[in-house]
């Protein structure tokens, strides 16, 4: 046994390790500020939004099939944004709303880098997206906008509303928070495949909560709206859409 | 050091990264995690590197120590008999196809397997010594333990290698 056996035990990363490595580096702030992660398995059939990401994808699923997301943001925004300096930071020009009639304010906003990946963890696509969080005593509410465009092959199958011609479409599921280190059951596994679930690596313990979307684009940006928990209704929640729809 | 150094350097470690992580955690995925923290961590405390030569072994060092600290956290779930069972191995090993290589390919999987089961500590020291070729003083920096202990854990190492091994075959 000689040190280059030792060595040949171990051989090379495997090429999602590189992905990583590099993504990582990719995504460093040269002000340092703390970087999260977030990594979510996607049940199968839809790709939904969590607290960081706006993630739905076209043309780069015709090579692969899409089976997770990794996002990693860095706080960008303390105070509200400007359109035209998320437009600087991403290049999109989003309607944007302070403050919603049913109490939600702005709170914080970030920017993240996405990533979708295929099953052999294989990036098809990498786009950037604004993420502004609302508040209302312990609530919390998620707008996140992106250039990216939605996938129609897993367009999320929920309740399609129309207003001022544009469509917007509402769908609900649980969505399992769970720490890094969580080993997926097989009853797990089943359950993020029939869709009863979805889950979230990143928490400090497992938790359990409804989360519902709006979707909808406008001029080449998709729009989510988010809330995971149940303070705001479907109407609640298209309503604050709406708002954001008819702000300039 | 500036953005652009530090992606560069830690490039040039990736390998290096990749092999004490994953001879830690022993899985892909916490390996990847493992070092995640690390490159975020580090990045975060490059103030306090004083030499840039020494930065891998700075960056070793707080691999390291996201090893230990993974170790603490993680509930044994899945003892390593199961692991060999259920980890796709495949991947870790190049594509062969005569026989010897073939071959060869079982030896290095046996010889994964006995590093795998050493106790964490003796196999770091192992890792580092005969795999990522420093020396016994620089273990000793890396590991701040006494040089005598670098040498104990090695002698141990050794013979649970050897010992394993002669039973494989």
């Amino acid at each position: 046994m000689t040190k280059k056996d030792l060595r040949k035990a171990f051989s090379k990363p495997p090429t999602h390790f590189h992905n990583m490595v590099e993504m990582t580096l990719n995504n460093l702030t040269e002000e340092k500020e703390k970087v999260k992660m977030k990594k979510m398995t996607l049940r199968k059939g839809l790709v939904f939004a969590a607290i960081t990401v706006l993630a739905l994808s076209t043309t780069a699923l015709a090579a692969g099939k899409l089976a997770s997301i990794t996002s990693m943001s860095n706080t960008a925004y303390k105070t509200f944004p400007t359109a035209q300096k998320i437009s600087n930071d991403i290049g999109i020009e989003p309607q944007l709303v302070a403050n919603f009639d049913n109490g939600f304010a702005f709170s914080i906003g970030s920017i993240a880098t996405n990533k979708d990946r295929d099953e052999d963890g294989n990036v098809m696509r990498e786009y950037k997206s604004v993420t502004l969080n609302y508040t209302n005593g312990n609530a919390m509410v998620i707008v996140t906008m992106s250039g990216a465009t939605p996938n129609n092959q897993d367009a999320i199958a929920g309740d399609k509303n129309t207003y001022k011609d544009i469509e917007l479409e509402y769908s609900s599921h649980i969505s399992k928070s769970v720490p890094d280190d969580y080993i997926m059951t097989e009853q797990d596994k089943k359950d993020v495949e029939s869709g009863k679930y979805t889950f979230n690596t990143g928490g400090e313990n497992i938790t359990s909560k409804k989360v519902h979307v709006v979707a909808w684009q406008k001029d080449n940006i998709s729009y989510r709206i988010m809330e995971m928990g149940e303070t705001l209704d479907q109407q609640g929640l298209l309503n604050m859409a709406y708002k954001i729809i008819d702000s300039e | 050091m500036d953005k652009e150094t530090f992606t560069k350097k830690v490039l040039e470690s990736e390998m290096t990264l990749y092999r004490i992580a994953k001879s830690m955690t022993l899985n892909e995925k916490d390996c990847e995690d493992v070092v995640q923290n690390a490159i975020l961590k580090s990045f975060q405390k490059l103030d306090t590197l004083k030499q840039e030569q020494f930065f891998k072994t700075w960056l070793v060092r707080i691999l390291i120590n996201e090893c230990y600290s993974f170790k603490r956290k993680s509930v044994p779930t899945i003892g390593y008999e199961d692991y060999l069972e259920t980890e796709d191995v495949k991947d870790d090993f190049m594509v062969t196809d005569s026989l010897e290589q073939m071959e060869k390919k079982d030896d290095y999987q046996a010889l994964y397997g006995a590093i795998a089961r050493l106790k964490p500590r003796v196999r770091m020291a192992v890792i580092l010594y005969y795999i990522e070729e420093y020396s016994v003083e620089e273990v000793k920096d890396i590991l701040k333990i006494p040089t005598g202990t670098v040498k104990s854990r090695l002698s141990k190492g050794r013979k649970e290698l050897k010992a394993f091994l002669e039973k494989q075959e």
